[in-house]
């Protein structure tokens, strides 16, 4: 980042308004009385006083002199300060999330001009106010150092003037020669753009508009087309549904709308007066979603088909062709008729035929107008690829004069484009950064970016969400509206004080919304939404069927899938997301294939191995990982890595990961049977922030079956280890506030969003991936997840296996320790049991303990408790004996092996002035060798405390909450005041569920966990407990 | 019945008076030779691996090193408790013989309390660097802050450690110093350059040997050994705290502070042995350091390893009757879990090997001495690696296993931290007496 | 520099340098006993005895130790209470903050309460010895930090004494040398590299012995000299005392003396040849006999009382 750039601090510098920049020329805002000093008439005969100012004067000038030694930076106190900012202050505005197209509400946190952090909007409910890592990480797109600082031309160095990059436009777009123009969007949710390219239209007639997603739904839109004459993606509500089936959606990862679709599930999750929901899922891949299943099954999703078939013949009352273990799929349909209407059936697969099973299935069950909602559809990622496929193909055939990419990268992700988009004479593309499309364009419009501009958003028919501006544009960028607009001739000159962009958005929500705009940004977002109905259906099950039972299996398939964070790889240059572990295979950083531990076996590979994967004649070299949980013969790469970055980056993010959307096709076909692999190298290591995946049958996670908590609340949790005496009276902390926590297991999906929002919250370093080899990443707050396996039906059970206290296995017994797994593999001489795993997730992060072990031990009293029962880390008064970290039983600590800022070995947001600007100016950035850990964000604690003192009131009930809690979509991290009797804490403290980690050793933490509840049939096993 | 013994002499060969002291001032008077420089240059070499890494360390940062998230000790401490344990024999060799009036200790307790001062120099190297900000290491001080209240914590074992270290350095030096006095005189009155005749003359503050002198002298000595013997046992048995009083598996024990004692007794008498045969053999010192020093020796380590051995038992029997799962998996964890290899290296190098001792042969068999005291230092050294590592690495939550294998900078400071201490002990024997006239004056004719 | 000699250059003496510190207990205990007032002695080793020989009481540095000790338990207390509970109470682990966290404090004290104690004794014994860092020693004879003993005569403090008596004593005694301090001092740093042992001029007759006298052979030298002191009729005398006092052994009755720990094989031979061959001669010895025998035998003075023979062959006599 070289320093020349010159970053406005404060808005007048931006506006340079005068007396800025007057202000700005002299040394001092108010001049110095020298005249009168020197106008003195008699000062040639200088007497004592004299003597002593100038004396004293060019002393100070001398010193002042001496201070610019230092490297001039420009921090201009505000000369003028803005309405409502306040230093110190932070501001919220209602906006809209950027990292999914189709928008999602929620709240940016802006300090002093600068937006530091997203925050869920939790006013709109129906989104479930939460938000996962990606949405969080997005922010950091915005100082993203590669961003463009103007419009580029092919082959230019330097940006160009708007005026004179319009006009070469124009002339382009003139003469194409009575070609058409193709208009490049993501799938439209944007009003604004739809009225911009409409109006543009008006001067181009020969224009088309082709909507394009990296991740196609076509499957879903077209069954739809076919039974309900609408080619949507309808809207889901998991809240309805007391039963779940899921054909490999991972709805709670990746499928659709995850952040909606968490909360809607997890209010169903929390077993209320011994009901809670049910949930299948049948999947090859171990996707979170499975790992929060209540029975998970794993099968071949190349017969997912078939399954539907065998379901919707259960459900039929027929005998299943095709059976799953334990005769799930009967269990499932029992379950399912027992709750018609109140419950759901969703499959991940791209295939017409099995939605349209599943679309009669859930008509079957009359899900329609309860869980399932197509009258107030989705609108978001319902592109159909045969759309962007034909858009291709004329392009191919030099149909088109000139195409505009709005807002999206196929060249990324559609390898069939690129050539085809070759052979168009003039590319224009509206993007932020140089990504892979902008690089094959003849010219670059330089975009706002989202934070930058207005929109209005209509993720869901009749919900609209509002995005404003919540910072002046960092570079000289101009929104793809008024670029389109400008090219169409239009005039987008500012009027009355106003952006041409905000002019426009308000004509816009006026013509087709109407109503108080000001109101309308202000709270985010407005729904009128039309009531529920049941659409008539007009498809055949039976057709499907027959498409279905025409299939051939093969022995093996790769699986293309979505990884939580990751996703469709559009922001692949945001390292928060990297550095996020994977949910359940625990691993930063890279994209791999995963095997399931029978193949592994078979084949005699193991974790590292470097595979050369074969699929639709694509081939990609990439190192393999043992996911257990994986069914046989199914293996999975994620999608959204290789992208190309530009050479300014040399951070971990260059070069990450394989690519293969090529394998995906055209056809968009994320099962492909019958790849080809084989081993070719070894030796790669994984980030992994978790390598031990048993729990060692130790008593740290407490679960229970839904029947044994039914008959007592206190099921798993009955037993309590008996806590020490201890040798002194424990401090009294019931005076004022006493903070705690409480991490519901039960309604925790794990997904990971809390780890990102902390990392943001409290300034937490990336490392990147050799750090994290080292077993060194900063994460205040981790998820530990845990893998036990079922020990299936099978003949050899009588064979007795020490475990642990000498029981021997039974079936639907739960192995828990990695030596018994060792054992049963050798005994059994088969791995296949590693397909049919129990998974638990646990976050961990510092317990606050009221005797807390590290405390103690520190010889220069760097960390202690304060009277508010917070476990206090004192930066600035540690000198790194790391004598705490060793001592914290829960290894929640963290240390500055290096230092991770202004440090080009780290090169990432902490390294340069843009992404500096994200910092959260309330938490210290930690120097090298210090510890650091979570502090109950004490920032936000503090300044909450301070508000209440400044309005010379009490603090409310859960007035604040704490970043983490705050950003949980399914809510099972709850922070409280446990001295306030009506906060929702100190009821959860009471609840017969909760319970403390090693409560045993006597730390006497300030976190409680709740029991997690498994709405299974048989009774869990004890023994691992 | 009642047998006056006749002992075996301490010092042999018929030595007088005047032969006490040419003998021992020879080297100290002649020109270094070629071993004696060979031995120096190669320590000084290691030293400068001890600045290089250390430098880099700081300059880097601990990262650096391989400790991570759930091991953040691994070397650093190992090697500390190494070093502070070698420590222990010298003080305790002068003190506690002492007191039991062994005269056997007056040949060797010179050189024995010299390694124990040089053995605490490198120990204190590592609590100090393998802090994070080493320089504001001083805040382990209690000194006054210029902006209001900010204190040390008293319950932190790490700050009875900066006591402990500091004291047992202060006080083995003053030990040691005044037991050199007439010894430098001595050489200060043979001096005949004027260098040397001033520099020891200052260093020797004007002793003359007067009958008076020698009266206190004698009572300070004794009460000096007096104090120091609860020191020594103090000291160790603090270090020991640092793991005892945590809450880990496999350091929390009851049982650490005797049985460190033990282990540092065994392995400083290790440490001792490894030198004077050495320094025996090079100086042709086989007059004062007979074998019935080396067999006196031998026996305290038969002793204190068989003592340290029960441990090893009592510890593992005490975690197996516990009945509490994290006690237990971390002991079988260290038998059986990825470190076995260290565990069981340690078990024979402290267990098995000594026992050699219950034989004659082996108790007075220079080269087979040396070749066991070297172990035994192996073997400690394992002792505190199995203790600090193998309970970290696998603690209560599965989550946070690792691994950890010491990189190459830990290494090198640990290499280093030789060189240091040979540097210091070749500069020792050439500048100072190793072996205490004085005291073998006393004894060279108490047989007839 | 401080020059710490000059507290002796006002002083003329008379050094009595001896190579044995059994005889110079013995010089030093006759002397005293014939009312000779010694100024001190000087020695390259500790000689045991030798303080109680020439008078000395034993050094109150002990009680000193004991208070600095004292001085440092309290400061670590205090140290640590007034830290961690006065000025700067803190919530640490949940431990107590106020008196309660004493147990903590042990640690400290115990360690304070030992540092005091060593440096508070090593200053004090430097003070009382007037030692100091680059002081100037006061040698009386540059050997006696390597291998002589000086006993030192202020010859001021004895005037009923002629030098020649005072010398004549010495030589008895087995003193190697008779030397004048500033003579001895300066002579002996000249010709220091000879290593050969000053002559003492001041008497004529002692020159005869001190020429043939070198390092070597002292031993036997010395048993000379005290054979012609020790003249016919006193050996007599003290003979028959022994054999009154002990008897006569049966011929041919011999105990192995040897068995008697400080006997060696030459002085069993020393002792038959004066008549005693049998513990039960050995367990009859009295104060008298003793000193005669040792006179005679020329045998370290109060040896035979330290190493309890009478016991020891008692014990003998009835295995």
């Amino acid at each position: 980042m070289n320093s020349s750039n010159k970053y406005w601090k404060g808005i007048d510098e931006l506006q340079e308004s005068q007396d800025f920049v007057t202000s700005n020329v002299n040394e001092f805002a108010e001049g110095l009385p020298l005249e009168k000093i020197f106008s003195n008439d008699d000062s040639t005969r200088a007497n004592r006083r004299d003597f002593l100012k100038y004396f004293g004067f060019s002393l100070g000038a001398v010193t002042l002199a001496a201070c610019n030694k230092t490297p001039v930076q420009n921090a201009i106190p505000y000369i003028v300060k803005p309405d409502n900012v306040t230093p110190g202050v932070p501001l919220y505005y209602a906006s809209s999330s950027i990292s999914n197209g189709e928008g999602f509400p929620l709240l940016v946190k802006v300090r002093e001009g600068r937006p530091i952090k997203f925050e869920p909007n939790k006013e709109a409910t129906y989104f479930g106010g939460g938000l996962d890592g990606l949405a969080h990480s997005s922010i950091l797109s915005l100082y993203d150092t590669n961003r463009l600082r103007g419009p580029m031309k092919a082959g230019d160095k330097s940006p160009q003037k708007w005026a004179d990059f319009d006009k070469e436009v124009v002339t382009a777009l003139n003469n194409v020669g009575g070609k058409s123009i193709a208009i490049v969007t993501p799938t439209n949710t944007s009003l604004v753009l739809d009225q911009a390219i409409a109006d543009f239209k008006t001067k181009y007639a020969n224009t088309e508009t082709v909507a394009y997603e990296p991740i196609s739904y076509s499957g879903i839109t077209r069954a739809n087309q076919k039974a309900f004459g609408k080619a949507v993606i309808p809207a889901y509500d998991f809240s309805k549904a007391e039963v779940i089936v899921s054909f490999g959606a991972d709805f709670l990862g990746t499928w659709i709308s995850p952040m909606k679709f968490q909360s809607d599930y997890a209010k169903n999750r929390v077993p209320k007066d011994g009901k809670m929901s049910k949930h299948y899922q049948f999947e090859s891949l171990m996707s979170l979603t499975g790992a929060n299943a209540d029975s998970r099954l794993p099968m071949k999703m190349s017969k997912v088909g078939n399954y539907l078939e065998a379901l919707y013949a259960a459900l039929n009352g027929n005998k299943p062709k095709i059976e799953l273990a334990g005769n799930a799929i009967q269990q499932a349909a029992n379950d399912l008729l027992n709750a018609k209407g109140r419950s759901l059936v969703v499959c991940g697969s791209n295939d017409e035929n099995d939605q349209m099973l599943v679309n009669s299935i859930n008509i079957m069950l009359g899900n329609y107008g309860s869980a399932i909602d197509i009258t107030n559809h989705y609108k978001g990622q319902s592109a159909d690829e045969n759309e962007f496929n034909a858009f291709v193909s004329k392009a191919k055939s030099g149909a088109y004069g000139a195409v505009i990419f709005v807002g999206c990268n196929p060249l990324y992700s559609s390898a069939s484009a690129l050539e085809a988009v070759a052979k168009i004479p003039t590319r224009i593309t509206t993007a932020i950064t140089m990504d892979e499309t902008a690089t094959q364009s003849t010219h670059v419009a330089t975009d706002l970016h989202p934070l930058e501009s207005w929109d209005i958003k209509q993720p869901y028919a009749g919900r609209y969400i509002f995005a404003q501006p919540t910072i002046s544009p960092v570079f000289e960028g101009r929104a793809s509206v008024s670029s389109l607009l400008a090219w169409a001739g239009g005039d987008i000159a500012d009027k009355d004080g106003f952006t041409h962009q905000y002019n426009y958005t308000k004509n816009v929500f006026a013509s087709q919304i109407g109503g108080d705009f000001n109101a309308a940004v202000e709270k985010g977002f407005i729904e009128n939404v039309l009531a529920l109905t049941v659409p008539s259906f007009s498809g055949n099950a039976n057709e499907s069927i027959a498409a279905i039972s025409s299939r051939k299996a093969a022995d093996n398939e790769l699986i293309l899938y979505q990884k939580v964070g990751v996703r469709d790889g559009s922001f692949g240059n945001t390292p928060w997301v990297h550095e996020m572990p994977d949910p359940v295979s625990k691993v930063t950083w890279d994209n791999y294939l995963s095997v399931s531990m029978p193949d592994a076996k078979a084949n005699k590979w193991e974790d590292g191995d470097i595979m050369k994967v074969t699929a639709n004649t694509v081939t990609v070299e990439i190192p393999m990982l043992i996911q257990p949980g994986q069914a046989k013969g199914t293996y999975g790469i994620a999608l959204g890595y290789g992208r190309e970055l530009p050479e300014t980056v040399k951070n971990d993010l260059k070069d990450l990961g394989v690519n293969v959307y090529p394998m995906a096709g055209t056809s968009a076909n994320y099962v492909i049977a019958g790849a080809k692999i084989e081993k070719v190298g070894s030796g790669h290591e994984f980030a992994q922030t978790q390598t031990h995946y048993s729990i060692e049958g130790r008593d740290i996670v407490r679960e229970a079956s839904l029947n044994a908590y039914k008959n007592d609340k206190k099921a798993g949790n009955s037993f309590h280890k008996p806590q020490p005496i201890s040798l002194w009276s424990s401090h009294d902390y019931s005076k004022g506030h006493h903070w705690g926590m409480s991490i519901d297991l039960n309604s925790c999906t794990g997904c990971s969003a809390c780890i990102v929002s902390c990392s943001i919250e409290n300034n937490v370093p990336i490392v990147g991936r050799d750090e994290i080899r080292r077993r060194r990443e900063m994460h205040w707050l981790r998820i530990d997840r845990y893998y036990s396996f079922e020990v299936p039906e099978s003949k050899d059970l009588e064979m007795s296996i020490v475990n642990g206290g000498d029981q021997s296995l039974q079936a639907g017994d739960y192995i828990t320790q990695e030596k018994v797994m060792e054992e049963y593999s050798s005994v059994t001489n088969s791995s296949d049991y590693y397909q049919n795993v129990k998974v638990i997730h646990q976050p961990m992060l510092c317990q606050h303990c009221d005797n807390a072990p590290c405390e103690t031990v520190c010889p220069v009293l760097a960390t202690t408790h304060s009277s508010e029962g917070l476990n206090q880390m004192t930066y600035n008064r540690c000198i790194g004996t790391k004598y705490c970290g060793n001592n914290c039983p829960y290894k929640v600590r963290r240390f500055n092996w290096f230092r991770y800022n202004e440090n080009e070995k780290f090169d990432y947001h902490f390294a340069n002035d843009l992404g500096k600007m994200v910092i959260n100016p309330d938490v210290t950035v930690r120097s090298r060798g210090v510890m650091e850990k979570c502090s109950f964000c004490v920032q936000r604690v503090q300044s909450a405390k301070l508000t209440a003192k400044r309005e010379n009131r009490k603090m409310e009930t859960d007035e604040f909450t704490v970043a983490c809690a705050q950003t949980c979509p399914s809510n099972a991290i709850v922070f409280g005041d446990m001295n306030d009797p009506n906060s929702e804490i100190s009821k959860l403290y009471k609840d017969e569920r909760a319970y403390h980690v090693i409560e045993e050793i006597g730390t006497r933490p300030s976190i409680k966990y709740l029991t997690k509840i498994r709405n299974k049939q048989e009774s869990t096993n004890q023994k691992a407990h | 019945m009642y047998q006056a013994e006749i002992r075996q002499p301490l010092v042999t060969g018929g030595k007088t008076y005047s032969d006490v002291t040419e003998d021992i001032c020879r080297p100290i008077e002649n020109k270094p030779t070629s071993s004696w420089w060979l031995g120096f240059t190669i320590a000084a070499i290691c030293l400068f691996v001890l600045v290089g890494t250390l430098a880099w360390t700081v300059w880097e940062g601990l990262g650096t090193w391989n400790v991570n998230k759930s091991v953040m000790w691994g070397w650093d401490i190992t090697n500390f408790v190494f070093w502070v344990g070698i420590g222990h024999a010298g003080t305790l060799i002068s003190a506690i013989l002492l007191l039991f009036r062994q005269k056997w200790r007056m040949s060797i307790n010179r050189s024995a309390e010299a390694m124990t001062i040089f053995a605490v120099f490198c120990a204190a190297i590592f609590p100090l660097f393998h802090m994070g900000r080493v320089w504001l290491a001083f805040w382990a001080l209690p000194i006054p802050n210029a902006f209001g209240s900010l204190w040390v914590n008293f319950n932190s074992p790490l700050l009875w450690d900066v006591f402990a270290i500091s004291t047992y350095l202060s006080v083995s030096l003053v030990f040691w110093y005044l037991g050199l006095i007439p010894d430098i005189a001595t050489v200060r009155d043979r001096a005949t350059t004027k260098a040397r005749k001033f520099w020891y003359g200052f260093f020797a503050m004007g002793w003359n040997g007067s009958a008076k002198s020698w009266g206190r002298y004698e009572v300070v000595a004794l009460i000096l050994a007096g104090i120091s013997t609860p020191l020594v046992l103090s000291v160790h048995t603090i270090v020991s705290m640092d793991f005892a009083t945590s809450v880990i598996p496999g350091w929390h024990t009851t049982i650490f502070p005797p049985y460190f004692v033990a282990g540092a007794i065994f392995s400083g008498f290790g440490m001792v042995l490894t030198l004077l045969l050495i320094a025996r053999h090079v100086m042709n010192y086989q007059d004062y350091i007979t074998t019935e020093h080396l067999e006196a020796m031998t026996k305290v380590i038969l002793l204190t390893g068989s003592i340290v051995g029960l441990a090893y038992i009592t510890e593992f029997v005490i975690a197996a009757y516990s009945g509490y799962e994290y006690e237990q998996y971390a002991f079988a964890n260290r038998m059986f879990g990825p470190y076995a290899w260290a565990y069981w290296t340690m078990m024979f190098c402290n267990l098995v090997a000594p026992q050699v001792f219950w034989s004659k042969w082996a108790r007075t068999t220079p080269w087979f001495i040396f070749i066991i005291s070297i172990v035994v230092n192996i073997g400690m050294w394992f002792e505190r690696f199995v203790i600090i590592v193998t309970s970290l690495h696998r603690d209560f939550l599965p989550s946070s296993w690792v691994m950890y294998h010491a990189s190459w900078v830990e290494v090198g400071i640990f290499l280093g931290t030789f060189g240091l201490f040979f540097t210091c002990f070749f500069l020792f024997a050439k500048f100072l007496p190793v072996i205490n006239m004085s005291e073998v004056k006393t004894i060279i004719k108490d047989k007839e | 520099m401080i020059d710490k000699s000059i507290l002796l250059d006002n002083k003329k003496f008379t050094l009595g340098v001896f190579d044995d510190s059994d005889k110079l207990i013995h010089a030093v205990e006759t002397l005293r006993k014939k009312g000779i007032k010694i100024f001190d002695c000087y020695t390259p080793f500790p000689v045991h005895n030798l303080d109680k020989a020439l008078g000395y009481e034993r050094t109150n540095l002990t009680i000193g130790a004991f208070l600095c000790g004292m001085l440092g338990s309290l400061s670590g207390f205090s140290l640590a209470y007034y830290m961690n509970v006065v000025d700067w109470p803190m919530i640490v682990g949940g431990k107590p903050n106020d008196l309660g966290m004493f147990t903590s404090f042990i640690p400290i004290i115990f360690e304070l309460t030992i540092l005091f104690t060593a440096f508070g004794m090593v200053i004090m014994f430097f003070a009382r010895s007037r030692m100091i860092h680059g002081i100037k020693e006061d040698l009386l004879n540059v050997r006696q930090t390597n291998d002589k003993l000086v006993l030192a005569i202020d010859n001021a403090e004895n005037v009923d004494f002629t030098n020649a008596d005072i010398i004549s004593l010495l030589k008895n005694e087995g003193a190697v040398e008779i030397q004048n301090n500033s003579e001895a001092f300066n002579t002996s740093h000249s010709d220091f590299s000879a290593s050969k042992p000053p002559v003492a001029q001041l008497v004529d007759n002692a020159s005869t012995i001190t020429k043939e006298s070198t390092t070597e052979n002292t031993e036997i030298k010395t048993e000379v000299e005290t054979k012609k002191v020790l003249s016919a009729e006193e050996k007599g005398l003290k003979l028959d005392l022994i054999k009154n006092i002990l008897g006569e052994a049966a011929e041919g009755v011999k105990d192995d003396l040897k068995l008697i720990s400080g006997v060696g094989p030459k002085y069993e031979e020393t002792l038959n040849g004066i008549g005693i061959f049998t513990f039960e001669q050995v367990s009859k010895m009295t104060p008298a006999t003793i000193e005669a025998i040792e006179e005679i035998t020329n045998y370290f003075p109060g040896r035979i009382e330290r190493d309890d023979w009478i016991g020891q062959a008692k014990k003998l006599m009835n295995k």
